[in-house]
């Protein structure tokens, strides 16, 4: 009986190891062909551009602050025009744990997620990217979208003129 | 034999094995205090992997606490994820959508099968047999290709999220779970036909190290281990959360095929049969998707009201709990977790005396213990 079983346990086994000659490699040459990962993935933090051009980012650190390691900084300063945006901006990538909060919080869009996972560096320290490098040429994944066609200061209309703005009041109007 | 040979025969030989060591599963030492092949017992040695996450909650919002939960055990990531969301919910009174719901369900059981294909395989790896492994982490892959499409990662998913999940199907996305399912079942008869009738297989695990239903229920054993000692206990029928009231499964026990109830065999069977009732659960989850939101209002800043709660989950390993103490700031004042993998390793102790050393290692692979779980 015991026998038996050996005999049994054992062809059936090679049969299934046979059957596995002739199935698909499991596995892809790695360097030489590259897995594509799912729109989705969470990996290389980039800072994206809005349709005309200009940098998203307005340097409001609500993904720094968002971010459970601490791992984003900056430095917010202001253009002639009151437009906000980052005189640096850095994020420490030996620290980031990619958890996409700092693209969820991010109001303009600015920092996103992308599907690059080849972030290996030789130096720790080359893992420290500043804004030149996390500054992508186009919009990410809305390309279309322009924060302040729907609200802020005049940047790309007059102030008061967007899609979801009214005109600014006049303080001194409004006195008795 | 002379004396002095007699003398040395009686001495303890004390053994390290691990911390680093293929079948510790991770950082994990064992101390064995031999005589020959024969263990007097073993001592694990825990702590190598403590990385201060109860600590470190105390220290972070709630929200932001969620992708630290995907680290206690990175197998189970979205029942870690869970049970921390479940237990902030219900400190903060929230209603979850039922759709969030059950995509919470799809996920966590899609989790469950990927976490089984690893146990199986180290448990056939740790007694010898290396393609079995090599299969079902083919199989594992595949899912993580999935989860990957819906959470955006494929270990540490932050898909649970407070108040419901992260992001909702694709479209196509169910129709790829469902031909994932159609592929597995087959693949777990042929699972059984490579390595589950293999006698060598039979006779490492079958009779060894048996754990008795009052030394499971007593040293707090949980899950799959503690089912495979005959007892019939799951938390989701019989502490129904979630909408597993909703949907039809059965709870494998262990029934001693190969020896006894409760040996290394009967754990192996009901990982087995526990994957076959998650593609169950999933089939009917993928069916019953209702419409609708997937996150609830949840307030900017959470405050949950002072107040503790407890929550368990069913997770991979068994419940994994959550006790969770809220002093009305935005930060937790005590998270302390109740893992599954510690009390598996505090029975090892108990069950080595007498055991060989070679089948300690088979124990320690049934028992599926993960060392980040363990110390946190």
């Amino acid at each position: 009986m015991t026998l038996w079983r050996s005999i049994r346990g054992t062809l059936a086994a090679l049969g299934v190891t046979l059957k596995a000659i002739f199935r698909r490699p499991a596995t892809i040459p790695y360097p030489e062909v590259k897995r594509v990962p799912a729109p989705r993935y969470r990996a290389r933090i980039v800072l994206t551009r809005d349709p005309r051009g200009g940098e998203r980012c307005v340097a409001c650190h609500l993904c720094s602050a968002a971010c459970p390691v601490n791992c984003i900084s900056m430095q917010a300063a202001e253009g002639p025009d009151g437009r906000r945006y980052a005189a640096w901006f850095r994020i420490n990538f030996s620290r980031c744990i990619f958890c996409g909060l700092c693209a969820e919080a991010c109001p303009t869009l600015a920092i996103q997620m992308t599907p690059d996972y080849e972030l290996c560096r030789r130096d720790p320290l080359e893992l420290v990217f500043e804004k030149e490098d996390l500054l992508v040429e186009d919009g990410g994944k809305d390309r279309d979208y322009d924060f302040y066609r729907h609200a802020g200061i005049g940047v790309a209309q007059a102030r008061g003129e967007g899609s979801e703005e009214e005109p600014p009041a006049d303080v001194r109007s409004l006195l008795p | 034999m002379s004396p002095e040979l007699q003398q040395v025969g009686r001495e303890e030989f004390v053994l390290n094995m691990g911390p680093h060591h293929p079948a510790t599963h991770g950082v994990l030492r064992f101390v064995l205090h031999t005589d020959g092949e024969i263990m007097r017992r073993a001592v694990p040695e825990v702590g190598y992997l403590h990385r201060g996450l109860e600590k470190l909650a105390e220290a972070h919002t709630y929200a932001a606490y969620v992708p630290f939960t995907d680290r206690i055990n990175y197998l189970e990531s979205m029942f870690c994820n869970q049970v921390w969301s479940m237990a902030v919910e219900r400190l903060l009174g929230l209603q979850v959508p039922r759709r969030a719901e059950y995509l919470r369900v799809i996920a966590c059981e899609l989790n469950r099968i990927a976490n089984h294909c690893i146990a199986l395989g180290s448990i056939a790896m740790d007694v010898g047999a290396y393609t079995p492994f090599v299969y079902l982490l083919r199989e594992r892959e595949a899912i993580n290709d999935l989860l990957e499409a819906l959470c955006g990662n494929r270990l540490t998913y932050h898909y649970v999220r407070i108040g419901g999940v992260a992001h909702d199907v694709d479209e196509g996305w169910q129709g790829k779970v469902r031909a994932y399912l159609d592929h597995l079942e087959p693949i777990l008869d042929e699972l059984h036909s490579l390595v589950g009738g293999n006698e060598i297989l039979v006779r490492r695990l079958g009779g060894v190290a048996v754990i008795c239903a009052s030394d499971a229920v007593g040293w707090g054993l949980v899950g799959p281990n503690l089912r495979a000692s005959g007892v019939d206990w799951d938390l989701r029928r019989d502490r129904p959360y979630s909408v597993y009231p909703e949907l039809s499964f059965e709870v494998p026990v262990g029934r001693g095929e190969q020896g006894q109830v409760g040996d290394c065999y009967d754990r192996w069977t009901v990982r087995v049969a526990e994957m076959r009732q998650s593609v169950r659960l999933l089939r009917q989850a993928l069916e019953r998707l209702p419409a609708g939101d997937i996150l609830a209002k949840v307030p900017r800043s959470i405050k949950p009201p002072a107040g503790e709660v407890y929550q368990p989950v069913e997770g991979a390993r068994g419940e994994l709990g959550l006790y969770l103490v809220s002093d009305g700031s935005p930060k937790p004042s005590r998270a302390k977790w109740r893992s599954s993998s510690f009390a598996a390793l505090s029975i090892v102790e108990h069950l080595s005396r007498g055991l060989m050393i070679a089948d300690l290692v088979a124990l320690i692979a049934s028992l599926d213990p993960i060392a980040p779980e363990v110390d946190r």
